[in-house]
């Protein structure tokens, strides 16, 4: 019983993943320049990975977002995510030590985007966990 | 239980497959699209691509909002400021500011500006408010622009070549201290 009651909550918390992912996936396919802008600000990537990573990553958050309610893929999708968010984590960090004032480029890509701060690091990390509980119990899931 | 079986990894590398063609195929037809290059758009690029205009004279207690920034060259700009007409604000962060900034400017983010509305009470009424950060491609300038804007002022630019088109203009001259007026 108890199990039936975790496996609904890892159920019910990977579509809340899922959803939040095309989220903000779709945001970013909406406007790549502008998305581009914002990886841009972070100063760690050479132009030319900024504008493949303002190309591809809206897609695979849409994709992975899917596949982790729909697909057949979950265990590729929840692992994707789980690097996304510890890579998300690592350039915010560095965003901070190097002192940069700038648009995280996490959901919203507007000129009213959210900023980088301490408040995103610790969405990232709960987002990291939720993520790990899911991956966990996927691949625990016998086929 | 392995935490990355293999099965796992291909299905992964799969996805990030149909990602990519998923991705360069709407980007070729997207209105937004992002052109895939090596390096930025050269700053001459930049500054060809703003509009010829002429500044309007506003006067000090004007109350007709003006709509957006304007968008300055880098020789409309050095004109202002030997006219002493014009003030630029270093929309980036302290920490990069200190680093090094366009001699004369202020430091200004939108930050400081969401955090404390009053730290506008400082900026001369009689002069334009040129906004600048790291070069073609940021924002923070424009954002910066549109708070000022929306806070009241009248005679609020954008330098879009930034600090790049400044260091390519001037050969590198910029400033390392700050302002006398800052803290």
């Amino acid at each position: 019983m108890k199990s039936r009651k975790w496996d609904y909550f890892i159920l019910i918390l990977s579509w809340l993943i899922a959803v939040t992912f095309i989220f903000a996936g779709v945001g970013k396919i909406i406007n790549p320049e502008k998305f581009a802008v914002d990886i841009d600000n972070y100063r760690m990537l050479p132009y030319l990975f900024v504008t493949i990573t303002a190309v591809v990553l809206p897609w695979l958050e849409v994709l992975c977002g899917l596949v982790l309610i729909f697909g057949k893929w979950k265990k590729g999708a929840a692992l994707i995510l789980l690097a996304l968010s510890f890579i998300f984590f690592v350039a915010i960090s560095s965003a901070m030590i190097r002192g940069l004032d700038i648009s995280c480029g996490c959901f919203a890509v507007s000129s009213e985007a959210i900023k980088i701060g301490y408040t995103r690091l610790v969405e990232d990390v709960i987002l990291f966990g939720a993520i790990l509980l899911i991956y966990l119990k996927i691949l625990r899931t016998p086929h | 239980m392995k935490f990355l079986p293999n099965k796992t990894l291909t299905e992964a590398f799969f996805i990030i497959i149909l990602a990519l063609i998923i991705g360069f195929s709407s980007n070729l037809f997207h209105p937004n699209k992002v052109n895939i290059s090596f390096s930025h758009p050269p700053i001459e690029f930049v500054e060809d691509n703003i509009p010829a205009q002429t500044l309007p004279e506003i006067e000090v207690n004007s109350t007709d909002p003006i709509q957006e920034p304007y968008l300055l060259k880098t020789q409309e700009i050095v004109k202002l400021l030997k006219k002493d007409q014009a003030l630029l604000l270093d929309a980036r962060s302290k920490k990069e500011y200190q680093k090094e900034h366009i001699p004369g400017a202020r430091h200004l983010s939108n930050n400081d500006l969401l955090k404390n509305k009053n730290i506008t009470e400082t900026l001369p009424q009689d002069k334009w408010l040129i906004c600048y950060c790291e070069g073609p491609g940021c924002d923070q300038a424009e954002i910066l622009a549109y708070e000022l804007i929306f806070s009241g002022y009248q005679r609020i630019a954008v330098y879009p070549g930034g600090l790049k088109g400044w260091k390519n203009w001037s050969n590198s001259q910029i400033e390392t201290r700050a302002q006398p007026d800052e803290k």
